[in-house]
């Protein structure tokens, strides 16, 4: 697979040489990154040779290819081949992009290999082309395995050259999300300081996730629904703003045999803003990419940074943990997630995406903004406002496993623990306190403040959902350590599909408490036996024993 | 290069990560090609900051630093060509053999194929590792992989090596060997900057010996120059005594009675 990537690479020699990329050492620089990638993999699938599991990047692609295959089907159920090509675009666009902000950016930003390379003769631009390549090649894979289901369908109703034409629209696609992503993530470095850029990357990501998020949430709404049933679609100033139309213009226009003006134009920025954007990324940005690399790396040995209130773990460990290992775990996954750069890069989009669905949920009523907000005490809005503090739970419990100082772990297995449980769940009560509970009760007072104490026992279910969810979701975890395992390139995406699916069970959460408020006493008579489920689910984890621990 | 003409020279190398407290306050160094400098310090001197400083792994700083005649400042890429480096920790990509290793390096470098298939070859055994050669590094002992590093800071031919402790977990044979191929590396020209805490090592190895505490130079000489100045009969001696470290004695013991619980309460 590496070679067969290689060998189609350096039929593109010519434009890296353009790109004044020095070729071979391009060539060498990805020959490793796909290599290491491949043996972590690998080595990692050996160690569970008791699973079944073998490449878990397969798992990723049959997932996708799965949800590919719904939005596949508005080829078909949508006339106007440009409306439904749009939503699909749209679709593959933001999934891409999501992929590529929580999950990709720590690719892009990784430190951990510039002790092997940062001495050696390698200019700036090349190791910045090397990187975003790579990037490039899983996102490739991603967005093939997500649109499988389009081309299938659209080949069967519009021939072969649809199959081409959306291959080649994909491609620059993906381009376009990368290199648009780059642009910001590249100017970010140029124009703040050195020391400010640590810091501000992260607030980035929250923004960038949530206008990814909203954009999506934007885009139907644009699209009225009487353009779902029109064969032809009215092209308005505002389209040329939408991505997806640049690139299902030139597929609608060829199929169609005519090429309207407006369609030209949107071919023509399709093509071009991927091209220039790339043109930006890697002759004026990529130059000073080293260089903030190697700012980005730990802080050296002079910037120690005092730590001030430590008291808040400390007083909350007292409540939640009674074992003492338990209340020693719950400290340290406390500290360590909140100076992790790593770990914080990847948690911290969460928050962008929660907060443009909540947003759009709670206020996307029709009558407008000011009507909606005067109409909220009437609605089960409220409902979201809870559920929505439980979505960093699934994120940061896949979190806490990773680490880039995985082999620390060492000292977990050198100290006399009876039960590795209880440091599991010591920091799993971590995740339900600092990611679940601080920002749920703020969103209970606003609860309370909008819709009044009617809504208390409201309240008690939802949190009471939250705690259970959290040890559910952990019991497939159970196995691994807080911080114990290294992260691998592949395994980011492999996280990318228990993102999505974990999404799902807060919602689904959710909707079955809003079932349970038609239902007279539902909710109060919810209340015991939910409380009720805590404690096994909690003694199931804490129950580990060191047979079940994976070796490190 | 003009053998009269020193290979690395810092003038006021100033370095600070957070703008108030310096970690180098203006270190002025030159090197004269084929020498083996010992660049000695206590924990946290600011060794490590210097040697980055010079093969261009940290572009913030302050002073002039040149390497070959070259500003490092603006010629990095250049000076990267002709320098190698032994990192403090065993930093490479462990999932790869040597021999896959060294002939990525090799590309990097620019070396041609069958070139660096030999030189790699000859090195791996001479270091016995031949055995090894094909073999993923994850299963290596830290010896090994320090080994591998070695090779693998050399294996460019290059006319300046950094090392920044680079025994560590060798056996005293290997130490012996390594001792001996920088010796002959020196007598061909090349330029060798040493750091290390272990102190006999340095004594032997070294034409000119560096202390640096604190971020400031505190002696410059040969052995035994250092020795004539400080009366001291051995390197850690004299270490000790400039470093202003005493009373080793006397923090052993606080040490240990740190283990004895408190009598109030």
């Amino acid at each position: 697979m590496t070679n067969f990537i290689l060998r189609s690479l350096d039929g593109f020699r010519w434009l890296f040489k353009l790109m004044k990329v020095d070729y071979p050492k391009f060539r060498a620089l990805l020959w490793v990154k796909l290599t290491v990638d491949n043996r972590e993999e690998k080595s990692v699938a050996q160690r569970r040779s008791d699973r079944e599991v073998s490449n878990s990047m397969i798992w990723v692609m049959l997932i996708y290819i799965f949800m590919g295959i719904f939005f596949g089907g508005l080829i078909i159920h949508i006339p106007s081949l440009f409306v439904s090509l749009v939503f699909i675009f749209a679709m593959i666009m933001v999934m891409t992009a999501i992929s590529l902000i929580s999950d990709f950016t720590s690719v892009l930003l990784d430190t951990t290999d510039n002790a092997i390379l940062q001495f050696r003769p390698i200019d700036s631009r090349t190791f910045a082309v090397t990187r975003i390549v790579h990037i490039i090649l899983y996102m490739l894979m991603l967005t093939l395995s997500l649109s499988l289901g389009t081309l299938v369908f659209g080949t069967i109703k519009h021939g072969l050259l649809f199959t081409i034409l959306f291959l080649i629209s994909l491609i620059f696609a993906v381009l376009f999300i990368v290199f648009i992503s780059n642009i910001f993530y590249l100017f970010l470095i140029k124009v703040s300081g050195e020391k400010r850029f640590r810091d501000v990357i992260l607030y980035f990501q929250i923004f960038m996730a949530a206008v990814a998020m909203g954009g999506y949430q934007f885009l139907p709404r644009l699209m009225e629904a009487s353009f779902l049933k029109k064969i032809t679609f009215e092209v308005r100033w505002w389209t040329y703003l939408i991505p997806p139309a640049w690139l299902a213009a030139p597929v609608d226009a060829a199929l169609r045999g005519t090429m309207s003006r407006e369609a030209l134009l949107l071919t023509v920025i399709g093509i071009l803003l991927p091209i220039v954007c790339m043109f930006v990324v890697i002759r004026y940005l990529a130059p000073g990419f080293n260089k903030a690399l190697l700012i980005l790396e730990k802080a050296g040995p002079g910037s120690e940074t005092k730590i001030k209130g430590h008291k808040l773990p400390l007083f909350f460990s007292r409540f939640v943990a009674s074992k003492p290992a338990e209340r020693a775990a719950f400290q340290l996954v406390w500290w360590i997630s909140g100076r992790d750069r790593k770990f914080k890069l990847k948690t911290y989009p969460t928050i962008g995406y929660v907060f443009a669905i909540a947003a759009f949920m709670t206020l996307n009523r029709k009558g407008g903004l000011t009507k909606a907000l005067l109409n909220l005490p009437n609605t089960k809005s409220f409902l979201v406002f809870l559920y929505f503090g439980c979505f960093l739970i699934p994120m940061t419990l896949f979190q806490i496993r990773l680490s880039d100082q995985y082999q620390a772990a060492w000292v977990y297995s050198s100290l006399p623990i009876a039960k590795p449980g209880e440091i599991i769940r010591g920091g799993i009560k971590t995740i339900i306190v600092k990611f679940g509970g601080l920002i749920f009760i703020m969103l209970s007072v606003l609860t309370l403040f909008i819709w009044g104490w009617r809504v208390i026992d409201d309240i008690c279910l939802a949190f009471l959902n939250m705690v259970v969810m959290s040890y559910a979701l952990a019991v497939p975890l159970k196995n691994d350590l807080p911080f114990a395992k290294a992260y691998g390139v592949a395994r980011e995406a492999q996280k990318g599909i228990g993102r999505f699916l974990f999404l799902i069970i807060p919602g689904m959460l959710g909707f079955t408490h809003l079932a349970l408020t038609f239902v007279p006493y539902g909710v109060l008579l919810a209340l015991p036996v939910v409380a009720l489920v805590i404690w096994p689910l909690a003694k199931i984890i804490g129950s580990t024993s060191w047979g079940s621990i994976k070796p490190f | 290069m003009n053998p009269n003409q020193p290979i690395i020279t810092l003038r006021g190398l100033k370095k600070s990560y957070d703008g108030v407290d310096y970690v180098l306050k203006g270190i002025n160094l030159d090197v004269a090609p084929g020498k083996v400098i010992g660049y000695i310090g206590p924990n946290g001197a600011g060794k490590t900051t210097t040697v980055k400083i010079m093969i261009g792994m940290l572009p913030q700083f302050s002073g002039e630093v040149k390497v070959l005649g070259l500003d490092i400042a603006e010629h990095a890429q250049d000076v990267k060509k002709h320098i190698g480096y032994v990192p403090e920790t065993a930093a490479l990509y462990d999932t790869l053999t040597p021999n896959e290793y060294l002939y990525f390096l090799g590309q990097i470098y620019e070396i041609p194929k069958q070139e660096i298939q030999r030189r790699a070859g000859d090195m791996l055994s001479l270091f016995g590792l031949k055995d090894h050669a094909n073999s993923r590094m994850n299963s290596f002992s830290k010896g090994m992989k320090q080994k591998v590093l070695i090779i693998a800071s050399m294996i460019h031919d290059p006319d300046i090596l950094f090392m920044d402790e680079p025994l560590s977990g060798l056996d005293v044979n290997m130490m012996l060997i390594v001792k001996e191929i920088l010796a002959q590396l020196a007598a061909k020209g090349k330029t060798i900057f040493y750091c290390s805490h272990v102190m006999d090592v340095v004594e032997r190895v070294c034409d000119r010996i560096v202390i640096i505490d604190k971020g400031t130079i505190i002696a410059d000489g040969t052995f035994d120059e250092l020795q004539a100045m400080s009366k001291g009969e051995s390197l850690e001696r004299i270490f000790t005594q400039l470093t202003g470290a005493s009373g080793h004695e006397r923090v052993a013991q606080e040490f240990i009675s740190a283990f004895k619980e408190e009598k109030s309460g």
